[in-house]
């Protein structure tokens, strides 16, 4: 069977299959009642959470509230909370996530895909996450999901190795009015003014905040000194809403726009002169849901996002335009299907007389079921596939069964194969390459574990990764332009637990590794292991009180050997005021970053290693 | 008593001894609805004797004691207004609905009126959130203006039971989904029949905003839980109508009866919520309640 025709199938099986369902399911009720009488909530609560126990791999939710008692002020500091992940600074402003693997190639990261609302967010082109640009406020993040390998098929495009998925506070969720003001004590803050609305069947959710990165501490690059570390300032309106279009339908429109500014720095030593930056982004997205039955929904998303950055040297100007169908049925408790297709288009566009460098579109299908077909196991398959224009159909497949063998216990088996991006480029735009062969594949072995009495959320797993044909700079000269054609097997274990043992208090542990553990070529030094911890408790109690200790630390071996600790003590106090609620909150920082082969100073010290402290205070006050 | 009443499926010991020549009636309202007739049933199965009528003017007899049923918010209202001879209970309306249905009779009954509820009691609700998460958690409660007498019972239950409790009074003209977020700190939403709550273009929202937090919601019907709240304590027919005969036999020996919840109750849990919210729901927790004999 040809590429194009085994396209053709799974197109037209993920838009059939679910008909087709739907219509078995029609013709039983006859003797069953349906599924609403039977116990079934409706699709639209259960498109909303998912059992951890039948989850096609670790993934790991962190919700408001932690986020909250925890005293995290951005969403970087918020990243640092899952395991396996750490953040490493580039230079200047720019913070990279690095979950291990994708430091193959640390300037530029791009295989973790960033979703909001389930619109990705990565920008075209580079295929960048510039995190301190995205488009949300800490304020508004109702949860995190973040799932590690290229499982996340069935969450719509671009698996990689790791994707992070933020779910936004819902417009009828959101206060009336609230303000919020937090300030550190290196020059950062954040400022966050929004509101919820409801007029007539539309709820809206209006916020504007300008955010000042300033305090975050992340380790750099070998030989990036704390003096190369410099601000970026981000303002950004954002508006969400939903309406109800009769007792079946929703329309839902989210907006955005950014605007941001980096400031500039004066050439240290071997650190090149950074020209201060601006770029404006936008964001459009439509989603029109419609519930066929309580059971059944189908939905259509449109998104348009488009750059413009207005930096002194740079010309370019990015955008991406994507439309999906997609169909979710639950077919009965047992059974829980959704596929989809859809279409994108990305284009990098140069302002100069050349005209545009890269105008790519790509088709895409996809289908994912969850089966319970008896008591004990849970199978999570999935299927997603690829047609860049001209480059070949690109699939990637998943599937998990998940055996339950005992109260509250899970054993789950793995395994999944996906490509980044197949309609990105490489990263540097004079070479006309594409970077579609990247593929990432993932075997796993998971365990859950759920202890109600403590409260007791466990999720550990030991993976391995085969990383092939990927596109990495010489890790010895990572700014020639030069480009490598390398591969890695890596193995890891990954633990995370959460526990709410009382009304008062609660707690969370996660730890990681990852090693290399192959690959060529052999002495590949641009990626040896990566260690990450974190962990904290939270007390709060009746009277508003919340007191909250955490710690983060990292030590990985990138070219060079890094090490990164953080203490995080947090004291905060709700109270009522005038018929508001208000909330107090300060957060002590300690951390201590260490770069081995840094060069050391004239003083003797060595300029990548650093410690010091942060003081950060927030109020904020809501009606 | 009860179990008695139920052998013998005979008249309360206490309207016998009340002297009356022969069994005095319960007589129960009820209008042409299914439910309707399936109370009427159930009363006649475990009181054979028990009368079931569906006009008011046939319903009451002056000439022999009886005790007057009334099942439904319009069962009650039309009794209140037909002013029964004789001890009234309301079966199978919500609390607040009784409340206001009183307040609105206006001028003073003659007779005792007295109710069983149609919602399980706070106590039996905070029984289950409690087995349901085998520890100590904070429950949220929104009460409007019709159900803020609500608070002691329900502070009184959460610490019967070891349970945190967060209440917010919300006024009619708030949007309830919205006022949600003052409870977000809680793990539970424990719903009250607050008809400007809980009404039924507010719970979808409601559930959906519940979910989104990870917030379990405990309803306070059978329907809620078909509609997506994870469990409920509540009362069948049957267990409602076992109530009936010790209430009837105090009434009949002039002993002031309060409006109750169901004495005897059970539970129903939603299993597709639960495994969402990675709860385990286990044998002890289903077979929670207090069964009639």
């Amino acid at each position: 069977m040809s590429r194009r025709r085994l396209f053709r199938c799974a197109l037209a099986m993920a838009v059939s299959l679910p008909v087709c369902l739907a219509q078995a399911q029609t013709g039983a009720t006859a003797e069953q009642p349906p599924a609403d009488e039977a116990g079934l909530p409706s699709l639209s609560l259960t498109r909303l959470r998912w059992a951890a126990a039948d989850a096609a791999t670790s993934t790991t939710v962190i919700e408001a509230r932690t986020l909250r008692h925890f005293g995290v002020q951005s969403l970087t500091q918020a990243l640092r909370l899952v395991s396996g992940a750490s953040l490493l600074r580039i230079g200047g402003s720019d913070i990279r996530l690095d979950s291990g693997i994708e430091g193959l190639n640390l300037p530029v990261v791009r295989r973790v895909n960033l979703l909001i609302d389930g619109v990705t967010v990565y920008r075209a082109g580079y295929s960048q996450l510039l995190w301190p640009m995205v488009p949300v406020t800490i304020d508004d993040i109702d949860r995190l999901e973040v799932t590690r390998g290229p499982n996340a098929s069935g969450a719509g495009a671009d698996p990689g190795v790791m994707t992070v998925h933020i779910f936004t506070r819902h417009p009828s969720d959101a206060q009336r009015a609230q303000l919020s003001a937090a300030t550190g004590s290196t020059g950062a803050h954040n400022l966050t003014a929004r509101t919820g609305l409801s007029i007539g069947p539309t709820a809206v959710r209006l916020t504007a905040n300008q955010y000042r990165s300033g305090d975050d501490d992340e380790p750099g690059l070998s030989g990036l000194t704390r003096d190369a570390v410099t601000s970026l300032t981000s303002s950004r309106l954002t508006l969400r809403s939903e309406t109800a279009l009769g007792d079946q339908s929703t329309l839902g429109i989210d907006m955005a726009h950014l605007e941001a500014k980096r400031d500039a720095l004066e050439a240290s030593g071997d650190l090149p002169a950074r020209p201060l930056a601006r770029g404006r982004d936008g964001y459009a997205s439509v989603l029109l849901r419609h519930s066929i039955s309580p059971t059944h929904e189908i939905s259509l998303a449109a998104n348009y996002w488009w750059n413009t950055p207005r930096a002194v040297v740079a010309t370019l100007g990015r955008s991406r335009t994507s439309i999906e169908l997609r169909d979710t049925f639950v077919g009965s408790e047992r059974m829980r299907l959704e596929s989809g297709i859809g279409a994108r288009r990305q284009r990098w566009v140069s302002r100069d007389p050349q005209g545009p460098l890269d105008d790519a579109w790509a088709g895409y299908a996809f289908a994912g079921v969850v089966a319970r077909p008896w008591e004990w196991l849970t199978v999570n398959s999935g299927l997603r596939a690829d047609d860049p224009e001209g480059r070949g159909l690109v699939v990637s497949p998943r599937t998990a069964l998940s055996f339950h063998v005992g109260r509250g216990q899970a054993l789950r088996l793995g395994w999944s194969s996906g490509v980044w991006a197949p309609d990105g480029q490489d990263p540097r735009p004079l070479l006309p390459r594409s970077i579609s062969r990247e593929r990432v594949d993932s075997t796993e072995v998971g365990y859950v574990l759920n202890v109600p009495e403590w409260g007791l959320q466990l999720d550990a797993r030991a993976y391995r990764n085969r990383l092939t044909d990927q596109v990495v700079p010489p890790p010895n000269a990572p700014s020639t332009g030069q480009l490598l054609e390398v591969s890695g097997r890596y193995g890891g274990v990954d633990l995370r637990a959460t526990a709410d043992w009382s009304a008062d208090w609660s707690a969370f542990v996660a730890m990681s590794t990852l090693r290399r553990i192959g690959g060529t070529p052999d002495d590949d030094r641009s990626r040896r292991y990566l260690d990450a911890y974190c962990g904290g408790v939270s007390w709060h109690n009746g009277g508003g009180w919340n007191l909250a200790l955490a710690f983060y630390g990292a030590a990985g071996q990138a070219g060079a050997l890094r090490r990164t600790q953080r203490l995080d003590m947090t004291v905060g106090k709700s109270f009522a005021v005038a018929g508001a609620a208000a909330r107090v909150a300060v957060v002590y920082s300690q951390f201590a970053n260490t770069a081995d082969d840094t060069a050391p100073d004239d003083d003797g010290a060595t300029s990548g290693n650093y410690r010091g402290d942060l003081l950060y205070a927030k109020v904020e006050i809501g009606f | 008593m009860l179990a008695a009443l139920a052998a013998t499926a005979a008249w309360p010991p206490g309207l016998r001894a009340a002297g009356a020549a022969r069994p005095p009636a319960l007589r129960l309202l009820v209008d042409e609805s299914d439910s309707a007739r399936q109370i009427g049933a159930a009363l006649q199965n475990r009181y054979p004797s028990a009368r079931v009528d569906t006009v008011v003017q046939s319903w009451m007899r002056p000439d022999e004691p009886a005790v007057y049923l009334a099942a439904g918010p319009a069962g009650l209202q039309a009794a209140l207004e037909a002013k029964p001879p004789g001890p009234l209970i309301s079966l199978f309306v919500a609390s607040p609905a009784f409340t206001r249905a009183l307040r609105s009779a206006g001028m003073p009954l003659k007779h005792a009126v007295t109710a069983i509820h149609a919602e399980a009691s706070p106590h039996s609700q905070m029984r289950l959130i409690r087995q349901l998460y085998a520890r100590r958690v904070s429950v949220g409660v929104l009460l409007g203006a019709a159900t803020a007498d609500m608070r002691a019972q329900l502070q009184q239950a959460a610490q019967a039971a070891d349970l945190g409790l967060v209440i917010h009074v919300i006024e009619a003209a708030d949007n309830a989904v919205r006022e949600l977020a003052a409870l977000a700190s809680t793990q539970v939403l424990l719903t009250v029949p607050d008809p400007d709550i809980y009404s039924p273009q507010n719970l979808r929202p409601l559930l959906e905003s519940t979910y989104r937090r990870g917030q379990a919601a405990i309803g306070f019907s059978t329907a809620m839980v078909r509609a997506g709240t994870l469990a409920a304590a509540y009362a069948t027919i049957e267990d409602v109508i076992a109530q009936v005969g010790g209430m009837a036999d105090l009434l009949l020996d002039g002993k002031a009866v309060p409006p109750q919840h169901p004495l005897y109750w059970r539970t129903m849990v939603n299993d597709s919520v639960a495994r969402s919210l990675n709860l385990i729901v286990d044998s002890n927790t289903r077979a929670l309640g207090n069964l009639p004999a």
